[in-house]
């Protein structure tokens, strides 16, 4: 019909959105049937593929929205102020024109392919929007700096948004162009309606290996792709995933069409790279730390014997037992609702205790004694109290925590932990050896990082190269702004699950009491903080457990950088992207199976300067390093191997303009200058905001003050285009269905008028469309004739699928009314081709709208003449019915425009009914030969025929020869076995109690009887056969 | 098969059944109750069944054999026949001690 249906579903809102957007998609779907299992009947049985489709897309993209700056089109700048690179020169050239991802080493780098990326959009656009994200605050100051540092952009286009400045986000993003900002600010104001997503035209993407799974960066990018196809992303990441599943996601979520890898033994970068040193060093676990293990195992026996005998958990020596194992299978258990209730949480207590055996013992091979003691000690007293009150009651973890052993073991621990001495794990040795071979050979600004992933491990440290008394190391710990976990408290604990008295003076007791243990506490931890502050290492420990907020960090970082401290101890917070030069020594505390993890430790040295990296390997630690460090390795290989699949992306520039290259040293504005002077990222931070609220010119803009008295921002929303909003009321979508039809031209046509009312618009409806496409107006090109000649052709294909339900038809009149039936069939089976073919060539240049009546009357003609000769019918009605039927088929202009618009394949056809016998398959499945045999005998039994009754006395006859002398050997014979192999080679064992004498004459009477039983001994291997057997016996 | 083996196989066959007969009409004589008749007829389809039997018992221990490699029959191959039927079993297996 005419109007548009008003409800869409869910495709078609697709499709809008992809249609609203730049992007057009060509899908070519094809389909290859597979072979499908049946039932006996022929059905396929459900739930099975039937086809296997292959998806081809081909993408391509409209002219871009951004206003582009032509006079700028025709080259792209290439910063020459540096050194110029070649594979940094390869990355940024690619990157121009398509979505990349840059996977090239720590410190080589990358901020520089951003920022000439940045700069030549900042040229060729007029308006849009460039945008840079990172995922921290550190490292978009960091960015910002070498950013502008490159490219010159001033400062007045520039913004930096983070979250502080929340006030006036509306008038910023309007009136800057480039932005510095995390992506959740993005994500937010996107959402908020602040950020038009059109205006973007490149954002950068720093550390893009964590766009996965619902991370802020993901969730831009699926925004902005509804709204822009339009812009340019570059993505950058040392390390672009753990594994090939993790890469592709990443390249998926982007939008990426190529991935520019580099390692550093490519040659190109390679000669870039600055040396470093990596040095593994195995670490052997001190006695203590044995003793204590071994303990724990005899400890932990019987629990695990336990759990091996459940089932639960796979036998191994107590020592290896691991807690991700273990905690693993646990979550399992609670998840399987197959196990009934009891036996699930047994399990899973069970399971526990072995998870937290598995955590002390990696606390114990990997970080040392005082690590794990502080665990076991915590884990220890929160089940005894819970155990003594009676909140807990699991026998098993009792059998364990109460084990005689373990006495020995806190014993131990407090003994060895009270001696300032004592080292609680051979890494700690070598930390210290490490960091003073370093400090005496190194300049005296040098710094070295130390990565552990726990913070009681940090501190430790910290604690211990304090200890070490050498004046010239000053550590401290780098942590992230969560709180410690506190221990577990007992007191606490007893205090709140003490049975509750049911008198008022009770509670108003227990109240007190609560309040006296509280301020106890409050004292004591006060107490406890004044002692640290004295200490020399109390600002460590202060920070381990209260967490490190922002301004700590920065403040940490500062005095870093500064030298104030020369050692900084870092939980994984430090990982990525702390940009500090002078770093010349890594050491690794402990190891993770994640490669990402060891090569962004690994980034932190090396960036200015040669640098040494050194990983302390004990335990099992070893062997993961080099699996993870192998495997990475083969991933590169393979993301090189172009194996991840890449989506096509936008290249922006109309595509026949190529810029070339045009190097030029880039003159940075004093301003500029100002802030590559500046080393603290929170000056650079405030430099910019001010620059970016305008505060930097003289003039304040007075604009500010009348922003406060303007009206209240509303909220944007951002559709696709085309889209039409605003309210529409129902009813208008309804006349839009009711056809305003030309009634004159429908009253002219008589034939017409006395059709069903049902009809009656379809024949104006599709004049109308004959109208108006254009092709097929009455003015047509010659060339546009010709095609329309040839067409018919086509049609007679498509018709062709027609022409048994038009066979069937006149079949039917044929049999009723014989007279005329073979002239009305012929007509009926002439009129597809006629109508196509002549009918076309005659009317074609006729104005269309006078073609269908004539052609109609026509056919009346024809039925007219044929009703004389049909003598006995009632000549109206059968020649309305004729007429139907002819003018059932489309008229010439109807069937041009059914052809440009259906293909045979798409149409309906009406087939008569298949003709089906049926037939049935019979067949019999034959009985074992056995069975066969034996119903052979039965029916046999009852058949008193000649040839079985001479049969039977036959065999009787030859047993009467046997059988004197059988019985005279030996007076009864047993059970006799007989055994009858494969007829060629007959075999005959005899298990008669006979002697094999009476056997041996059995045979020779055999031989005599020989006539009788019309026995010829055809085959002498046979009765060799048959001696022999026979007298083995 | 040529019509030499067929005849051959017949007249074997009819040997083996002959022996048969003998062997099951002594046993027929020593369990049956004395006086008690019985017609050749009977004694026939006893043979025959337990000549199919036997066939099949044949074509089972060859089978046994050739799966375990094996180009003769042994105990082994018996014992595998009978494991269904514990009597039998037990019979045969005092039969091998002795």
């Amino acid at each position: 019909m005419h109007s548009e249906d008003s409800d869409y579903d869910d495709d078609e809102i697709e499709d809008l959105f992809e249609s609203a957007v730049n992007r057009r998609v060509e899908k070519t779907v094809s389909r290859t049937a597979l072979p499908v299992q049946r039932t006996l009947d022929g059905h396929v049985l459900p739930n099975q593929q039937l086809f296997y489709e292959e998806i081809k897309a081909k993408t391509s993209f409209g002219r871009t929205h951004h206003i582009l700056d032509e006079t700028n089109l025709s080259t792209y700048v290439y910063p020459s102020n540096f050194e110029e690179r070649d594979y940094q020169f390869e990355i940024v050239r690619k990157a121009l024109f398509e979505n990349v991802i840059c996977a090239i080493p720590t410190g080589t780098g990358k901020t520089f392919i951003a920022s000439a990326v940045m700069l030549n959009f900042f040229r060729w656009t007029k308006n849009a929007k460039i945008i840079f994200t990172a995922p921290t605050r550190p490292l978009v100051a960091q960015q910002i700096q070498a950013c502008l540092g490159v490219t010159g952009i001033p400062y007045e286009d520039t913004a930096i948004l983070l979250d502080k400045s929340r006030k006036n986000r509306v008038e910023i993003w309007n009136s800057k162009r480039v932005f510095f900002t995390t992506p959740q600010v993005i994500e937010n104001d996107l959402k908020r309606g602040v950020l038009n997503p059109k205006d973007v035209v490149c954002l950068v993407i720093d550390e893009a290996h964590r766009a996965r799974g619902a991370y802020s960066y993901v969730e831009v990018i699926k925004f902005m792709d509804r709204f822009n196809t339009s812009y340019r992303i570059l993505a950058l990441t040392a390390t672009p995933g753990a594994d090939l599943e993790g890469v592709q996601e990443v390249v998926n979520n982007l939008n990426i069409s190529r991935i520019e890898l580099r390692t550093e033994n490519d040659i190109d970068l390679s000669r870039y790279m600055k040396n470093r040193e990596l040095v593994e060093l195995d670490v052997s676990l001190t006695p203590e730390i044995e003793d204590i293990i071994e303990q724990l195992g005899i400890a932990i026996m019987p629990v695990l014997k336990e759990a091996v005998e459940l089932g639960i958990y796979d036998e191994c020596h107590p020592s290896q037992i691991n807690a991700f194992v273990a905690f693993q299978k646990s979550q399992k258990i609670v998840a399987n609702p197959t196990i009934p209730e009891g036996v699930k949480w047994r399990n899973f207590f069970i399971l526990q205790v072995l998870s937290h055996m598995g955590h002390m013992l990696k606390r114990l091979k990997i970080y040392g004694i005082r690590t794990f003691y502080s665990y076991f000690e915590n884990r220890h007293k929160e089940f005894t109290t819970k155990f003594k009150i009676g909140k807990s009651t699991n026998k098993t973890a009792a059998s364990f925590y109460y084990n005689p052993i373990l006495n020995c073991i806190m014993k131990k621990c407090t003994q060895l932990l009270t001696e300032t001495t004592f080292l609680s794990h051979n890494k700690l040795r070598h930390v210290s050896d490490e960091l003073h071979e370093f400090f005496k050979n190194c300049r005296h600004d040098s710094r070295a990082i130390i990565f552990t992933e726990l913070r009681e491990s940090a501190l430790e440290i910290v604690k211990f190269i304090d200890s070490i008394g050498q004046n010239d190391l000053n550590p401290h710990i780098f942590i992230g702004q969560a709180r410690g976990k506190d221990g577990f408290d007992d007191e606490d604990y007893l205090l709140k699950h003490k049975p509750k008295g049911r008198k008022k003076a009770d509670r108003i007791k227990r109240q007190q009491e609560g309040l006296k243990m509280e301020r106890k506490k409050k004292e004591s931890r006060e107490e406890k903080r004044l002692e640290r502050l004295a200490s020399r290492t109390g600002s460590s420990e202060e920070a381990q457990i209260s967490g490190m907020n922002q301004k700590q960090q920065k403040d940490i970082l500062s005095k870093f950088k500064e030298g104030v401290y020369n050692v900084l101890v870092c939980t994984s917070i430090g990982e990525e992207g702390l940009d500090i030069g002078e770093v010349d020594l890594i050491i690794s505390y402990d190891t993770t199976s994640s490669p990402i993890k060891n090569i962004q430790r690994m980034g932190r040295t090396g960036r200015k300067r040669d640098g040494r990296v050194v990983f302390l390997l004990s335990g099992n630690e070893s062997t993961k390093f080099h699996q993870s460090m192998r495997d990475y390795a083969e991933l590169q290989s393979i993301v090189k191997r172009n194996f991840i699949e890449c989506q096509k992306s936008d290249r922006i520039l109309p595509g026949n303009v190529s810029p070339t290259c045009e190097r030029k040293f880039i003159t940075v504005g004093e301003r500029n200058e100002e802030v590559n002077d500046m080393t603290e990222a929170d000056d650079v931070i405030k430099f910019a905001t001010q620059a970016m609220l305008g505060k930097l010119s003289t003039k304040r803009r007075p604009a500010r003050r009348t922003n406060k008295s303007e009206p209240k921002f509303e909220k944007r929303f951002f559709m696709p285009d085309n889209v039409e909003t605003g309210i529409v009321k129902a009813s208008s979508l309804v006349n839009k269905a009711t056809v305003g039809g030309q009634p004159s031209a429908q009253l002219s046509d008589p034939e017409v008028q006395q059709e069903p009312a049902a009809d009656d618009f379809r024949h104006p409806i599709l004049d109308d469309i004959t109208f108006t496409s254009p092709d097929i107006s009455p003015g047509k090109s010659p060339e546009e004739e010709k095609k329309l000649l040839q067409s018919p052709t086509n049609l007679l294909d498509a018709l062709t699928r027609h022409k048994p339900s038009l066979h069937f038809e006149p079949n039917d009149l044929s049999s009723e009314r014989k007279e005329f039936s073979s002239e009305s069939a012929d007509l009926s089976l002439k009129r597809p081709l006629d109508s196509c073919t002549s009918f076309e060539l005659s009317d074609d240049l006729q104005s269309s709208r006078g073609n269908a009546p004539v052609k109609k009357f026509r056919h009346d003609n024809d039925a007219t003449a044929n009703v004389p000769r049909s003598k006995a019918l009632d000549s109206t009605r059968l020649y309305k019915k004729h007429f139907k039927k002819t003018d059932g088929l489309l008229s010439s202009q109807e069937k041009r425009y059914f052809e440009r618009h259906y293909f045979a394949c798409s149409g309906v056809s009406i087939e008569p009914i298949p003709s089906i016998t049926q037939h049935h398959r019979m067949s019999t499945i034959h009985h074992s030969s056995r069975t066969a045999a034996l119903i052979e005998i039965f029916e046999a039994m009852d058949q008193n025929t000649k040839q079985a009754i001479q049969n039977i006395s036959n065999i009787k006859g030859i047993a009467a020869k046997i059988g004197p002398l059988g019985s005279s050997a030996d007076g009864s014979i047993g059970p006799s076995v007989v055994l009858v192999s494969d007829w060629n080679k007959s075999e005959v064992a005899q298990n008669l109690p006979n002697k094999p004498a009476s056997a041996g004459g059995w045979h020779e009477h055999l031989h005599q009887n020989a006539p009788v039983s019309q026995y010829k001994p055809a085959d002498p291997e046979l009765f060799q056969l048959l001696d022999s057997d026979l007298s083995d016996f | 098969m040529s019509d030499e083996d067929k005849d051959y196989k017949q007249r074997l066959i009819s040997q083996l059944k002959g022996k048969l007969w003998f062997c099951i009409e002594q046993q027929i004589k020593k369990e049956l109750p004395s006086g008690t008749a019985y017609s050749p007829k009977f004694v026939n389809a006893l043979v025959e069944l337990t000549f199919t039997q036997l066939v099949e018992v044949g074509c089972d221990l060859e089978a046994f054999a050739r799966h375990a490699g094996r180009a003769t029959i042994n105990v082994d191959d018996m014992m595998l026949v009978v494991r269904k039927s514990p009597d039998l079993k037990a019979a045969l297996e005092q039969e091998i001690e002795r």
